[in-house]
C-alpha cells in the first residue's frame, strides 16, 4: 500500500504517516491485508491477534485525545474498522462469507435451504444430541464439539474454488447450521 | 481599537496557562460513595474531603443551595443512590452534577490548580441512555469528560499498572464488582499492557443496598415495627460488623434485635447465588473455561463480606485479589487514565466491549440486532432495510438496546424517520442504517437511501454548556422521539418567534399609534387575527407564512417610527453637533 500523507504530502506506507505520524484517513482496503495477514481460509489466530493488537495500540482513539478533530475523527474510523476486521476474520464462518464475498463481489446469501434434506437429518440429531444434554460440563463438551467441526469443515476445504458457486454456497450452509446449534446451545445456559 | 487589541492577548496569554495549569482527575461516581484520584507523577493519590476518602454520593437541598457528601447523609431528607436513577429520571442528572461539582472543587482544593477535565468510571452494564446521562452531568458540573470507562475495567487498569513489571500476570481475569446499587462482572484478558474486555454481565438494580433492605426487614418482622429510614443506617452497621463478628445485637426503638452470622448469610444467600450465577455466565460468553481464570479482582464495599468472598473461592478455587481497597480501586485506575489520556504517563490500552446489543424494530414488534453485546468497541456495522409498501416515502426506525426477542421488552433509545424517498415498488428502496459506538460507548445512528443520497441521523451528543431545562428538553427529545420532537421544537420556536413579533407591535402602536392610517390599521389587524389563529394550530408553514405577511404590513408603519425617532433626536441639536457626531 502506498499514500500521500494528507498532512505532509509525503509518500507513505503505513495509514500512520512514516515521516510525519499522522494518522490519515481509512482508505479501501481488504481486511486480510489491513491485518497484515495473507488471505486465506485458514487463519493463524495467535498472528492474527497479535497483529490486532498492535494496530488497535496505534490507532486506538485514546492515544488521539490531544489531536486535531480530523485525526480524532480517523482514529474512531481506523479503530471501528479494525474491530470489524478482526471479529469477520476471527470467525470460521464469518471469515468464509467474507472471502467470497472478496473472490465474487457480492455477498453469499444468508438463508439457510431447508429443502437440503440430507444436510437438515445429518444435523438433526445434533439439535436431538443438545435436547438431551441436562449438566453443564456436558454443554461444554458438545459446544467444543461443535467448534472442533467447524475447524474440521475449514480443513475438508483448504483449496475450495469459490468461482465455483455451488459448492461455495454448499460449504457455506455446513457452517451455518453449525452456528445455529452453536447459538441453541448458548440460549440452554440463560 | 488597540487597547482591545491588548485584551484579546492577555486573554489568551491567561487561557494558554490555564490550560497548562489545570489538571486532569480520575472520579468513581458510585451509588454510595463516590472516590476522587489524582497521579502525582509518581503514584496514584486518592484525594478526600474534609472527613473522609469515601465522599458519600449524597445531597441535600435547602434555600442556600446544594449540600453534599457526609453533612448531607446526617439530614433526614437528603437525596441518596441517585446513581440508580441515572438515565430514568430527569433530576438525577441534576443531583450527579452538584455531586460532581463538589468532587471538582474538593479536589481543586486539594491541588491548589484549577480543576477541568475528568475520566469518570460507570458501570460497565449502564445501557446508552445512563451513560449519556452521566456524561451530561459532568458537563453541567463544568468538568469536560476526557473518558467514560466501565468499573470493573478500571479496577483491572489499577492492578495491572501497580505491577507493571510482573510478566506472569498475564492472563484472564475476571472482576466481581458489587457496588452499593449496580453488580458488574467484567471477564478480560491482560497481555503486554493491553486490557481486552471478553465480555460483561451486570444487573443495574442489584447491590449492597439489597443486603441493607434484607437486614432492615429482618429488623421489621423480628421486632414487628415499621419500615423507617433510619433503619437502613443501622442494618449497614450490622452488616459491616457480622463481617467480623458472629453475632450483632443492636437497641432499636426500645427492643433488642440480634442476629447471628448464619441467619444473616441463610438470609443473603439467594442474592449471592444469583452473582454466583452470573459469573458462570459471563465466564460462558467470554469462551473461556472456569480452570481459564487466572484471578478474580474484588471491587465494591460488599464484597468485605466473608460469604461473598467464601462463595468465590468455593466456585472458582482460588483467594479473590483484594490487595487494594476495593472502595478505592476503580477511582485509582480512573486517575491513571487521566494522566495517561493527558500525556502524564504512557497510554495502556483498554479494548472495552458494549454491553447491551443495540437492535430496530422490524414489523410485528420484532427486533433486528445490529450491533450484538459484547462486541469490541469503538466498532460501526451496518444493515440494509427496503420499503414494505408500493410508493412508500417514508420509513421510520425505532432503536432499541436489549437482550430480548420483542420490541416491547427492551429500553427505546429514539425513533426517527427516514422522509422523501423517492415512490418506488416496494422492496426496491435500499436504505442502509449505521450504528456508530465511539471510545466512550456512545452510540450514534444514521440512515441513507443509497439510490437518491437522502439521509438522516440522530445523534446521542451530550450537550454542551446548556442549561439544566434546555437540556433535559434535549435529552429526553433525543431519547424519545428525535424526529417527531424536533418538529415539536421547531413549531414551538416559531410560535415563540410569532408572538415576540406581537408583543413589540403592540408596545410600537401604544407608543406611535397615531402614525398609522385607517388603511394600514385595517391591514394589520386582519393579519394579526389570522397570525394569532394559526398559533391556535400545529402548523408551523402557516405560522411563519402569517408572521412573514403581518411583518410586511408593518414595514411602513416600522419606517415611520424611525423617521420620528430620528427627528426627535435631531430637534433643537445644531448641525455642527451631528455632523461631529457623524465623522
Amino acid at each position: 500500500m502506498k499514500l500521500i500523507c494528507v498532512n505532509c504530502s509525503k509518500e507513505t506506507n503505513t495509514f500512520i504517516c512514516s515521516n510525519c505520524g499522522y494518522l490519515n484517513p481509512l482508505q479501501e482496503i481488504d481486511f486480510f491485508s489491513y491485518l497484515g495477514i495473507s488471505q486465506n481460509l485458514n487463519v493463524d489466530l495467535n498472528e492474527l491477534e497479535a497483529n490486532f493488537l498492535s494496530l488497535m495500540s496505534q490507532y486506538h482513539p485514546d492515544n488521539f485525545v490531544s489531536k486535531s478533530k480530523a485525526e480524532q475523527h480517523n482514529a474512531t474510523v481506523h479503530s471501528s474498522y479494525l474491530n470489524k476486521a478482526y471479529e469477520t476474520l476471527f470467525d470460521a464462518t464469518k471469515r468464509f462469507a467474507y472471502m467470497y464475498f472478496l473472490i465474487n463481489g457480492e455477498e453469499i446469501t444468508e438463508e439457510i435451504d431447508s429443502k437440503n434434506g440430507s444436510l437438515f437429518t445429518e444435523f438433526l440429531e445434533y439439535y436431538e444430541e443438545l435436547e438431551n444434554i441436562q449438566h453443564t460440563n456436558n454443554l461444554k463438551i458438545f459446544q467444543e464439539k461443535l467448534h472442533s467441526m467447524k475447524q474440521d469443515v475449514l480443513d475438508e476445504n483448504s483449496d475450495i474454488d469459490f468461482k465455483n458457486k455451488s459448492v461455495a454456497y454448499h460449504v457455506y450452509v455446513r457452517l451455518k447450521y453449525i452456528d445455529k446449534i452453536i447459538e441453541s446451545s448458548k440460549k440452554l445456559e440463560m | 481599537m488597540l487597547i482591545q487589541i491588548n485584551d484579546v492577548v492577555n486573554a489568551k496569554k491567561q487561557k494558554s496557562s490555564e490550560v497548562e495549569e489545570s489538571v486532569a482527575i480520575g472520579i468513581d461516581l458510585g451509588t454510595s460513595n463516590s472516590v476522587i484520584s489524582y497521579f502525582n507523577g509518581d503514584s496514584i493519590q486518592i484525594i478526600g474531603d474534609d472527613f473522609d476518602e469515601l465522599i458519600p454520593s449524597v445531597v441535600y437541598y435547602d434555600n442556600d443551595g446544594a449540600l453534599v457528601g457526609k453533612p448531607a447523609l446526617e439530614k433526614a431528607d437528603s437525596i441518596k443512590s441517585i446513581k440508580r436513577l441515572m438515565g430514568k429520571s430527569e433530576s438525577a442528572i441534576a443531583v450527579s452534577a452538584d455531586i460532581l461539582k463538589y468532587l471538582k472543587a474538593v479536589a481543586e482544593k486539594h491541588l491548589g490548580k484549577p480543576v477541568d477535565s475528568a475520566v469518570i468510571t460507570v458501570p460497565a452494564y449502564f445501557d446508552e441512555t445512563q451513560r449519556i446521562a452521566t456524561k451530561n452531568a459532568a458537563t453541567m458540573a463544568g468538568l469536560k469528560v476526557l473518558r467514560l470507562i466501565n468499573e470493573p475495567t478500571s479496577a483491572a487498569l489499577a492492578y495491572g499498572l501497580d505491577s507493571e513489571e510482573s510478566q506472569n500476570l498475564q492472563g484472564i481475569y475476571l472482576v466481581y464488582d458489587l457496588g452499593g446499587g449496580t453488580f458488574d462482572i467484567s471477564i478480560l484478558s491482560l497481555q503486554k499492557g493491553i486490557f481486552k474486555v471478553l465480555a460483561t454481565l451486570g444487573d443495574t438494580a442489584l447491590g449492597g443496598d439489597d443486603i441493607d433492605n434484607i437486614i432492615a426487614e429482618e429488623i421489621t418482622s423480628t421486632l414487628d415495627i415499621p419500615f423507617n429510614a433510619n433503619l437502613l443506617n443501622i442494618a449497614k452497621q450490622i452488616k459491616e460488623e457480622l463481617s467480623t463478628a458472629d453475632m450483632v445485637h443492636k437497641q432499636i426503638q426500645g427492643n433488642t434485635f440480634s442476629i447471628t452470622k448464619e441467619v444473616f448469610e441463610e438470609k443473603i444467600a439467594p442474592l449471592v447465588a444469583k452473582t454466583l450465577k452470573m459469573c458462570e455466565l459471563a465466564v460462558a460468553d467470554s469462551k473461556a473455561n472456569l480452570k481459564d481464570i487466572k484471578g478474580i479482582i474484588l471491587v465494591g464495599g460488599s464484597t468485605k463480606i466473608p460469604y461473598i468472598k467464601n462463595g468465590l473461592q468455593n466456585l472458582f478455587n482460588m483467594e479473590p485479589i483484594c490487595s487494594l481497597n476495593p472502595e478505592l480501586v476503580v477511582a485509582m485506575g480512573a486517575g491513571y487514565k487521566a494522566a495517561e489520556l493527558t500525556g502524564k504517563t504512557k497510554n495502556s490500552l483498554l479494548l472495552d466491549v458494549i454491553p447491551l446489543s443495540l437492535g430496530i424494530e422490524l414489523a410485528g414488534g420484532i427486533v433486528e440486532k445490529i450491533i450484538h453485546r459484547n462486541t469490541l468497541i469503538p466498532i460501526t456495522k451496518k444493515q440494509e432495510f427496503t420499503t414494505q409498501k408500493d410508493n412508500q416515502t417514508a420509513m421510520s426506525f425505532h432503536i432499541l438496546q436489549g437482550e430480548r426477542e420483542l420490541a416491547k421488552d427492551l429500553r427505546s433509545l429514539g425513533k426517527f424517520s427516514l422522509r422523501g424517498i423517492p415512490p418506488m415498488v416496494a422492496g426496491n428502496a435500499r436504505v442502509m442504517v449505521s450504528f456508530s459506538i465511539d471510545a466512550d460507548g456512545l452510540l450514534s445512528v444514521s440512515a441513507v437511501e443509497e439510490k437518491t443520497g437522502i439521509s438522516q441521523s440522530i445523534e446521542v451528543k451530550p450537550a454542551w454548556g446548556l442549561d439544566f431545562s434546555t437540556m433535559r428538553d434535549m435529552i429526553e427529545d433525543s431519547m424519545e422521539n428525535a424526529a417527531e420532537d424536533m418538529q415539536s421544537r421547531l413549531l414551538i420556536q416559531a410560535k415563540t418567534e410569532a408572538q415576540a413579533l406581537i408583543d413589540a407591535l403592540v408596545v410600537a402602536i401604544k407608543e406611535d399609534g397615531e402614525l398609522l392610517s385607517q388603511a394600514q390599521q385595517q391591514e394589520i389587524s386582519q393579519r394579526l387575527s389570522k397570525l394569532l389563529n394559526s398559533m391556535q394550530g400545529d402548523s408551523r408553514d402557516l405560522i411563519e407564512e402569517n408572521v412573514k405577511k403581518l411583518d410586511a404590513a408593518t414595514a411602513e408603519f416600522a419606517a415611520n417610527r424611525m423617521n420620528k425617532k430620528i427627528n426627535n433626536a435631531l430637534a433643537g441639536k445644531n448641525l455642527e453637533d451631528i455632523e461631529s457626531k457623524l465623522t
